[in-house]
């Protein structure tokens, strides 16, 4: 069954773990609490798009059947407070009336979020299965001050509810809260599993696309279904009704490359070297290309830039050194970043 | 009607003092403080039980409310305890005599380093003025009081310290739990959980229950896919304070001998150096100079690293000297600060919050975010490069996802231009 939507990330999400693509061992753990009809509190950590999200909902899903919409709320540790008044209203109005009690206005994020967690466990449900279920998205995001909320109202509710956190950095999480969850550990998809749930795509999409094409995309997205679907997207797209070859696949990825190339070197030009350093690094890591391909572009890109000539050939001077040192070293980032911080102390005049 | 399984740390807490595990010499101290309270001899008007999580610390006082006949209310750190707060739920119970036929009132306030410094404010103090004159008995409990904020509890009233709880009365326990219930094992399989654990014993058994639920037999190869994580690296992070902190070669030369770093982990130290040098140096000018020399180390490295024969690994004094004290001294402005490196790592992804809170950007984020469960910042990051190549090639399509999100004319708008 295919969900009503017109992106793709969504359409094809899965939603029954019958439908979930590898990952046998988390299977079998996963179908066991479906035969016990209970769950544990369970947190899964990785990456994002390796199938935390999917994984959850297809548990869910066939835990509670028809009753999924009654018994599964779910909220983000990012989720601002205007995100949650317009979009949570109740939590948002149950936190209001909380504060009210004490003190009159409206009540920060952090009084927000402490009060779902007191008042979910509250409410009580009527399907067979006895507890509710909050997922919380990004968990690794919450305050230390809210990971100490969390921790007790955990095992005082465990009768009414279940928590699920889905996070990135295990780190982040304190060990009382991470002594209380079982925990699922995620990798970014491997490439044969990628293939199979893109062609599944391109088969029900009727996508005419080129072998070398497919590996292209597999490759750029780098295990991360979200971003590999998001492209096949874009690429469909921009290329209906013709054959997409990998040539087509590189040219809508280049446009990308080089849009954030420029950012780089504007912000290294600016002394912000944090920025520029945060955006090389998704060059690299979400579009795999290696340090020699980013000199290449960045040599592209100057010879455009609005800036006086003079200035880019001291860059370039510049560029010809810390690419000579990449090629004897042994990482390619740590140059590009020596680079990036000469820039900000170039003398120019 | 099903069945419905209890969580096992529950259905398994200890009923009596003799299902206690581990830690006997701070069972005997609790004993102690619950006899001699209130009498002329009594020592302290409360006890601290201090200790890592999953040793035991809220079980036995649940335990020894029970044994003494006392009611137990708790308090812990899911409630606001502010001054005020505090005074209202301990205060009055503090002084109170139970109504039924009972002894009182334990007071147990759970996770008082959960007390916050700026949301609770004269939480500790308002604490400490309940203990002088409570009428009835307080156990605290707290993973870690090293913060001083609590120098004057930790004076004021007896501490009473536990241990991680050792591995094979945790094997025990496990072995208890799987006769109670009807599952056969092997001891390879639980001696590893034992392992994992740690010392903390309700981790342990919230992984049993993990990987036994459901199941009849618990065998070594069920644990395949149990983690190996709840463990924390901690000697690289010594030596990065070190390096950042001291700036003296030969301190620094000594800590990068001294830690226990295999070969195959300085590139990790580098990585990681390269994440921390704009925490510590926020002057443009010591940023390049401690990237000049950190980058000269990694020269270094590429060349012992592809050489690898004996006479190259000489080089390698000039690598440690680059990679620590070229960098450490590059810093002669910014002042040293503490960083936490822990919540660096790893810090792969950017998130520019900052620009999703202006305008159509934030309204987009939240769109988006409302329909994938995906943060605003990552759902920006994930969607909005490969909506705009749609929405500015595809319009039928753009179109039908326009719908999906919800989008205003102007946020299409917005999502068409952004790359230009």
């Amino acid at each position: 069954m295919l969900r009503e939507s017109e992106v793709w990330t969504e359409k094809y999400r899965p939603m029954t773990l019958d439908n979930l693509i590898e990952m046998e061992d988390k299977k079998s753990q996963l179908k066991g609490f479906i035969e016990k009809k209970n769950l544990p509190h369970l947190m899964f950590v990785g990456p994002p798009g390796s199938g935390r999200t999917s994984t959850v909902l297809s548990l869910l899903h066939d835990l509670f059947l028809d009753q999924f919409n009654f018994n599964v709320e779910e909220i983000n540790a990012t989720d601002s407070k205007e995100y949650l008044m317009k979009y949570k209203p109740k939590w948002f109005n149950i936190a209001q009336q909380d504060y009210n009690r004490q003190e009159s206005g409206t009540p920060g994020l952090n009084f927000i979020i402490k009060s779902i967690f007191r008042n979910f466990p509250m409410m009580r449900t009527f399907s067979e299965i006895p507890f509710r279920v909050l997922i919380i998205k990004d968990a690794d995001n919450l305050t230390m001050d809210i990971q100490q909320a969390l921790r007790r109202t955990l095992e005082k509710s465990s009768r009414t509810c279940r928590f699920i956190l889905i996070c990135e950095n295990l780190s982040k999480i304190i060990a009382p809260i991470k002594s209380r969850f079982v925990v699922m550990r995620f990798n970014p998809l491997e490439a044969p599993y990628v293939s199979a749930i893109l062609r599944y795509i391109i088969s029900k999409e009727r996508i005419d696309i080129q072998e070398d094409a497919l590996s292209a995309i597999i490759f750029l997205g780098r295990g991360n279904m979200i971003r590999t679907i998001n492209m096949l997207q874009a690429v469909a797209a921009v290329f209906e009704g013709k054959s997409i070859s990998s040539d087509a696949v590189y040219q809508v990825i280049h446009q990308f490359v080089d849009f954030k190339v420029k950012q780089v070197i504007d912000f290294a030009l600016n002394k912000r070297f944090l920025e520029a350093r945060e955006r090389l690094r998704e060059i690299f890591l979400q579009f795999g290309l290696t340090g020699q391909q980013i000199y290449d572009r960045i040599r592209a890109i100057l010879f455009k830039h609005p800036i006086p000539e003079a200035w880019k050939v001291a860059i370039f001077d510049l560029m010809g050194e810390y690419e000579l040192r990449m090629k004897k070293g042994s990482n390619d980032e740590i140059h590009l970043s020596a680079f990036l911080s000469q820039l900000g102390v170039l003398k120019l005049n | 009607m099903v069945s419905h399984e209890q969580i096992w740390v529950q259905k398994y807490a200890p009923k009596e003092e003799r299902d206690i595990v581990g830690n006997p010499s701070a069972v005997q101290s609790l004993n102690e403080y619950l006899i001699h309270f209130g009498k002329k001899d009594a020592s302290s008007n409360a006890v601290i039980l201090v200790g890592p999580p999953g040793t035991g610390k809220t079980a036995t006082a649940y335990v020894m409310a029970s044994k003494y006949d006392y009611d137990l209310l708790e308090i812990n750190a899911s409630d606001v305890r502010n001054e005020e707060i505090i005074n209202r739920n301990i205060g009055t119970a503090a002084l109170k005599k139970s109504l039924k036929n009972k002894n009182g009132t334990i007071i147990l306030v759970d996770e008082v380093d959960g007390i916050s410094g700026v949301q609770d404010r004269g939480g500790v103090g308002a604490l400490l003025k309940i203990i002088k004159t409570t009428k009835n008995p307080i156990i605290l409990t707290a993973n870690d009081l090293s913060d001083q904020k609590f120098n004057t509890l930790k004076r004021t009233i007896k501490e009473i310290k536990y241990k991680s709880i050792q591995k094979t009365t945790i094997l025990k326990v496990l072995q208890k739990i799987c006769k109670a219930e009807h599952i056969e094992y092997d001891d390879q399989a639980l001696e590893q959980l034992s392992e994992n654990a740690k010392g903390d014993l309700r981790a342990a058994i919230n992984d049993l229950q993990s990987v036994a639920a459901g199941k009849t037999s618990l065998k070594a190869a069920d644990l395949y896919n149990l983690h190996q994580i709840r463990d924390e690296e901690k000697t690289i992070f010594e030596a990065l304070r070190v390096i950042f902190h001291d700036q003296k070669i030969e301190t620094i030369q000594r800590i990068l001998w001294q830690v226990n770093i295999s070969t195959r982990d300085f590139g990790l130290l580098m990585q990681r150096i390269n994440e921390i040098i704009p925490e510590h140096m926020q002057d443009p000018e010591e940023l390049a100079n401690a990237y000049q020399a950190l980058s000269k180390a990694d020269i270094v490295w590429g060349e012992i690293n592809r050489k690898a024969e004996k006479e190259v690994w000489r080089l390698f004094p000039y690598f440690s000297l680059e990679l620590s004290a070229g960098v450490s001294l590059a810093r002669t402005k910014t002042p040293y600060k503490f960083v936490n490196y822990y919540a660096l790592f790893p810090r792969f992804f950017f998130q520019n919050i900052g620009k999703l809170k202006r305008g159509d950007m934030a309204g987009i984020g939240q769109k988006i975010r409302n329909k994938t469960g995906l943060s605003s910042s990552n759902a920006i990051e994930e969607y909005l490069p490969f909506l705009s190549l749609i929405f500015q090639s595809n319009p039928i399509m753009a179109n039908k996802i326009s719908e999906y999100f919800n989008l205003e004319k102007k946020e299409e708008q917005f999502i068409k231009k952004f790359w230009k």
